[in-house]
């Protein structure tokens, strides 16, 4: 039964994956343009040297099978092919210094997050109709209005631009000392901006969601059933009540994750952080598709892969678990 | 209305008081629907809320202040009293006193006409001056100026140059013209220099075309006119950052006087025995007049494009609305149609379309709909279009788990007894009962929608002629404009408030029509 | 009954929920007792009281719900005025434990029976996880789900067994009182008279003292000594089973055992009782069942009636009409 279970979602990713790589190839290489290279090179550039980097590209051969083949195996083998520069440099080396950058980043924004919103939902929830709940209600749907990049703005004005407090952009300052602990400590200072405003533009969302699930639990007859064994209330609420919301918290950590690495874009560019979201908005501006492709196709293995982990922790999590059928 | 019978249109009557009455007693729904009106009044109102118009695709919005000024009102705080708002100093020209001038040129004031002829074959020049009073400026140092002069010149052969001087009658009671060298420039302006400080030789460069007299040798075959003139930046000393020349030449409050100095000169052109004789100009002044651009503007001061970023806020309410709406609106229809479609026909088909709602959820949206509007669409309605295709996927889930129980139910079943068809059932009977759900599940689509367009017109790939607070944003992330908060917080704060609105509405819709949060209390 | 055997006594026991439109006076004056071994029946139409009070003995009811005056005197202490970590730690389970009404929802969803079984066994007494283990394994054969079933989750069970189950928690850590609300309500008739017959044969093995929580009379007769009928938040007629049901004295008792039909008994009419329980929040003044009750008199409209012994052992009936006698 598991199996089965976990055999379909794997086949749906397989399938989300290959939907995206293609649709990928398509908006590039045929919706685009026809001849990519015109907008990059210099036209007085010698017609020898041009023809190398066009077969170096791979856009001198026509575009099925051989480019779309070629692509593929790009793909597949971690390589992604060559810059849309003059100069063709390998994409591979960037792109794994800069997934690094925001796989740190947002690994260490999302536990944050889900760290402060979840205990704090819980909480919540157990004190329903009290101040905290209330506050948790409003922050909550607040979240829902507020867009980050506002936040981050206010955030950039506050501490960067009138106090002064925390650099503003990019991953490590300019002139630093080179020992790898001022470096780290270097790179923290970057780090606190971005991480800080994700945390705070995002736990509320968790927090009200997990409140609600929350409420509902404790209604429940087996949380009424602890508390008559003479559980502490502490552990009728962590070990019961939360351990039965545990599956559908875990299906919202599966479902928010498109928003957090998409949101990505948005952060990183914000804050100059040089990861690949960053990449991906310049590539888009500088019309170097190699790269946006590379990076949308980064974008879709972290979605499908973090989704693919959510959905068998929700197996795992719930006992009751059966084909299609969620609760 | 025939569509409905008289007793359905009383049930749907009714049924509409009571969701009425449900939320009109819900305190978070009904400051939910107030501050949404709100905002809906703002934008069918805003002509009258402000007297310009936002840059669209039919209109230029025009230049008000410096880039990035601050609100007019700002000027009650101690520290700002003193900022100039824009001033438009128009210049009387028929008031004009010739002050002097010399060489063959003859002048109408009336008509301000200036008409330089060569009297001689040789080398002559002929020039004007003109007082055009003056003007009191008491704020500090502007930003920036322009001067605009518009004319018309006739001309054969023969060059003109059109000094102004600018001059701080209150520091300076004694007119000295300390004329410095004008080399090819086409209109200078002279700074006197006070007794100490620092001596300004401004160049204005015409904004649109520079226009070198030297090559006004040919008779044209129309008049040449001309309008906008900007200073040229000053170097800064010791290499620092260039300076606008307006923070010297009006660094002083005090009564300011203009002069203006119109120089002829006739050129040999042509084959060497051509003569000099028979150049002639013929210049028709028609307006000159001096802006010094503000540091202060109206509630909400300027943007990065010096357009009014109150008129943008107030414009971009209809703009935001408008997306949210619609996206949500078809997002919604497509997920109900979507939804019902699948949950009604079940089995294989039921299971097939639901793979792909979990094959489409997987897709990253913003990547893209950033490539869509990048390559292809960066127009607001496809946006829209583009949104509401990415936007419905999850509200089919929901609206199929419903149509799976209705089917069960017992009027459904006999229904279909009675021989009703299949899209009979679905438009009469399956629609209907899903529409409360979906209802809440469209409003709550709308902040959503507004977020996700605000993103895309702040990361810069929005529509460019569309006002909307997204793209005010972006001048303050992209374009320097973060210190000046005044300009971007507001429309932030639009952003979120329109979004609460229609967070709290869809809230209390929720706890209205879903059983399960009506139970919570 | 002698005084040495009492376990429970509960007096004047006032239970009230806070809500925005008022008190609900939800349990008023309750005074019942309950003798070592033996099993009280609380009876009554739904919304009459009886889970409050069988919640309040445990002092689990919800957040705005107070006890407003009244005593539960377990083995001779007030547990009311007990500190509640002393009250959890010590009455909770290990004196007192509960059967809930949802049997499917009693147990937790992602947990194995025998971890929720071996829970209340760790927490009350001395043992490792092994021994509790072992002795959940011994209440799930005596309850005849079978040890085996320790690693089973509540889903992979039936109804009854899970029910069954629930009776094992309940009997985990040897309390002197276990409480059943509707033990079998959820259950469909074939599994309710297995249930009832695990609880019966219990009762006669280890010699348990209950209270039975049921609107369904039939169960009441056959599992209890005493039964205590509730109207509106009153007790109305409290008696030992037999008396009871031969003899009712209060007429909502006479109605309500009307109301069930009896398999063995003559064939007759079911009565039934018109109109609806009163609102708890303005209940009726006097007797609350005057408003339904076809011998009202006037006094009944103004004055509370005593809840007085009548009979010659102990046959407590609250009513004019009764003590008029």
């Amino acid at each position: 039964m598991f199996a089965g279970y976990v055999g379909k979602k794997i086949v749906i990713a397989l399938v989300t994956l290959l939907v995206v790589v293609t649709l990928n190839f398509m908006i590039f290489r045929v919706f685009v343009g026809g001849d990519p290279s015109q907008m990059i090179l210099d036209p007085r550039m010698p017609p020898e040297v041009r023809d190398q980097l066009l077969a170096m590209w791979g856009i001198d051969k026509p575009l099925f099978p051989d480019q779309y083949s070629l692509y593929l195996y790009n793909l597949f083998t971690w390589q992604y092919g060559l810059q849309f520069d003059q100069s063709a440099t390998p994409i591979a080396p960037e792109m794994v210094w800069r997934l690094r950058n925001t796989v740190i980043l947002l690994g260490l924004a999302t536990i944050g997050t889900i760290s402060v919103g979840i205990p704090l939902g819980m909480f919540a929830g157990a004190k329903r109709g009290k101040k905290t709940d209330v506050t948790v209600i409003g922050i909550g749907l607040l979240t829902f209005g507020v867009p980050m990049f506002f936040l981050q703005l206010i955030w950039v004005a506050i501490f960067c631009l009138w106090l002064q407090i925390l650099p503003r952009a990019g991953l490590v300052g300019l002139g630093g000392p080179q020992d790898p602990l001022s470096v780290a400590l270097d790179v923290a200072a970057h780090a606190i901006s971005p991480i800080c405003t994700l945390i705070v533009g995002g736990f509320g969302g968790w927090a009200l969601y997990t409140r609600n699930m929350m409420v509902d639990a404790l209604t429940e007859d087996f949380v009424l059933t602890a508390r008559a064994k003479g559980l502490r209330e502490r552990d009728v609420i962590t070990k019961h009540a939360f351990k039965s919301i545990l599956p559908p918290v875990v299906t919202l950590i599966a479902l928010s994750i498109p928003g957090i690495v998409t949101g990505a874009i948005i952060t990183e560019s914000i804050f100059a952080w040089p990861g690949i979201g960053q990449w991906y908005i310049s590539a888009l501006q500088q019309q170097n598709h190699p790269v946006t492709q590379a990076v949308l196709y980064n974008f879709a293995v972290l979605m499908l892969g973090a989704n693919l982990v959510a959905d068998l922790a929700y197996g795992f999590l719930d006992p009751r678990i059966k084909v299609g059928v969620r609760r | 209305m025939s569509f409905l019978s008289k007793p359905k249109r009383e049930i749907l009557k009714r049924r509409i008081k009571s969701f009425w009455m449900d939320f009109s007693h819900n305190r978070i729904g009904f400051v939910g629907l107030i501050i949404i009106l709100g905002f809906v009044v703002v934008g069918i109102i805003a002509p009258l809320l402000t007297p310009f118009q936002p840059t669209s695709q039919l209109f230029k919005a025009p230049q008000l202040a410096a880039a990035y000024s601050m609100p007019d009102w700002f000027r009650i705080f101690p520290q700002y009293s003193d900022l100039n708002p824009t001033l438009s100093i128009k210049l009387d020209l028929k008031k004009a006193e010739v002050a002097n001038y010399t060489g063959p040129i003859s002048i109408d004031m009336d008509r301000l006409n200036f008409s330089f002829a060569a009297t001689e074959d040789a080398k002559q020049t002929a020039s004007v001056t003109l007082d055009l009073g003056n003007f009191s400026y008491e704020y500090s140092a502007p930003p920036t100026f322009t001067m605009h002069v518009n004319y018309r010149m006739y001309y054969n052969r023969t060059g003109v140059k059109v000094y102004f001087t600018v001059k701080n009658y209150t520091a300076n009671p004694l007119w000295d013209d300390v004329l410095l060298d004008p080399t090819n420039a086409e209109m200078l302006i002279y700074v006197y220099k006070p007794a100490s400080g620092p001596v300004a030789n401004v160049t204005l460069t015409n904004s649109t075309s520079k226009l070198n007299i030297d090559s006004f040798v040919n008779f044209p075959r129309q008049p040449v006119m001309s309008s906008l003139y900007k200073p040229e930046l000053l170097l800064g000393e010791n290499g620092s950052a260039p300076i606008d020349p307006a923070r010297i030449l009006f660094s002083q409050k005090g009564v300011y006087g203009i002069k203006l100095k119109i120089e002829f000169d006739n050129i040999r052109s042509g084959p060497p025995d051509r003569t000099y004789l028979g150049a002639f100009g013929d210049l028709n002044l028609q307006t000159v007049g001096l802006t010094i651009w503000g540091r202060v503007h109206g509630i909400m001061g300027t943007d990065a494009g010096r357009n009014d970023a109150w008129t943008e806020l107030v414009y971009g309410v209809r703009i935001s609305l408008m997306v949210g709406v619609l996206a949500a609106i078809i997002a919604t229809s497509l997920g109900i149609l979507y939804g019902v479609t699948s949950g009604y026909l079940g089995g294989f088909a039921d299971e097939f379309l639901m793979r792909v709602v979990d094959v489409l959820l997987c897709i990253p949206v913003l990547p893209i709909l950033l490539i869509l509007t990048r390559y292809f669409f960066a127009n607001v309605y496809l946006v829209v279009v583009l949104i509401a295709i990415f936007g419905w996927q999850g509200l089919s889930r929901v609206i199929r788990s419903r149509v799976l129980t209705l089917k069960e139910m017992s009027f459904i079943e006999s229904a279909r007894a009675s021989g009703a068809s299949d899209s009979y059932l679905m438009v009469r009977h399956l629609i209907p009962n899903v529409l409360p759900v979906a209802m809440a599940a469209m409003v709550l689509a709308v902040p959503g929608a507004i977020i996700t367009e605000a993103a895309l017109s702040f990361l810069g790939f929005g529509d460019p002629n569309a006002p909307t607070w997204g793209r005010m944003l972006y001048g303050a992330y992209q374009l320097g404009g973060l210190p000046a908060w005044w300009v971007w917080l507001p429309p932030g704060l639009a952003i979120t408030v329109i979004c609460i609105g229609f967070v709290f509405i869809g809230h209390a819709i929720d706890e209205i029509v879903n059983p399960r949060l009506r139970r919570r209390r | 009954m002698p005084k040495d055997e009492l376990l429970l006594q509960v007096q004047d026991l006032t239970v009230y929920f806070t809500t925005l439109r008022g008190y609900v006076r939800a349990v008023e004056d309750v005074t019942f007792e309950l003798a070592q071994g033996h099993t009280l029946g609380l009876a009554g139409e739904s919304g009459c009281g009886k889970t409050t009070t069988a919640l309040s003995i445990l002092r689990l009811l919800p957040i705005n719900g107070r006890i407003m005056k009244g005593k539960v005197i377990l083995e001779g202490n007030d547990v009311t005025r007990i500190n509640s970590e002393r009250f959890r730690k010590q009455v909770r389970w290990k004196k007192i434990s509960m059967v809930f009404q949802g049997a499917m929802n009693s147990l937790h969803p992602t947990r194995n029976v025998g971890d929720q079984i071996s829970e209340a066994i760790l927490l009350h007494e001395d043992v490792n996880k092994r021994e509790a283990s072992e002795r959940a394994g011994k209440l799930l054969d005596l309850v005849g789900v079978g040890a085996e079933r320790l690693d089973r989750f509540p889903h992979e069970l039936s109804g009854g067994m899970k029910q069954r189950a629930v009776i094992a928690m309940a009997l985990a850590c040897n309390p002197s009182l276990i409480i059943a609300d509707e033990p079998t309500t959820a259950l469909d008739v074939i599994v309710q008279t297995q249930v009832m017959k695990v609880i019966k044969e219990l009762q006669a093995k280890l010699n348990l003292s209950m209270i039975m929580v049921s609107h369904d009379l039939s169960l009441i007769s056959e599992t209890t000594t005493e039964v205590a009928i509730m109207y509106a938040g009153r007790i109305v007629e409290y008696a030992d089973t037999a008396t009871l049901y031969k003899e009712p004295l209060h007429p909502y008792t006479q109605k309500l055992i009307g109301a069930f039909p009896s398999i063995l008994g003559p064939k007759k009419e079911l009565t039934t009782i018109h109109g609806f329980p009163p609102d708890l929040i303005n209940p009726p003044p006097g007797c609350r069942f005057h408003p339904r009750c076809s011998y009202a008199m006037e006094k009944c409209k103004k004055d509370v009636p005593l809840f007085e012994n009548v009979g010659e052992k102990t046959h407590f009936v609250g009513c004019h009409l009764v003590s008029q006698k």
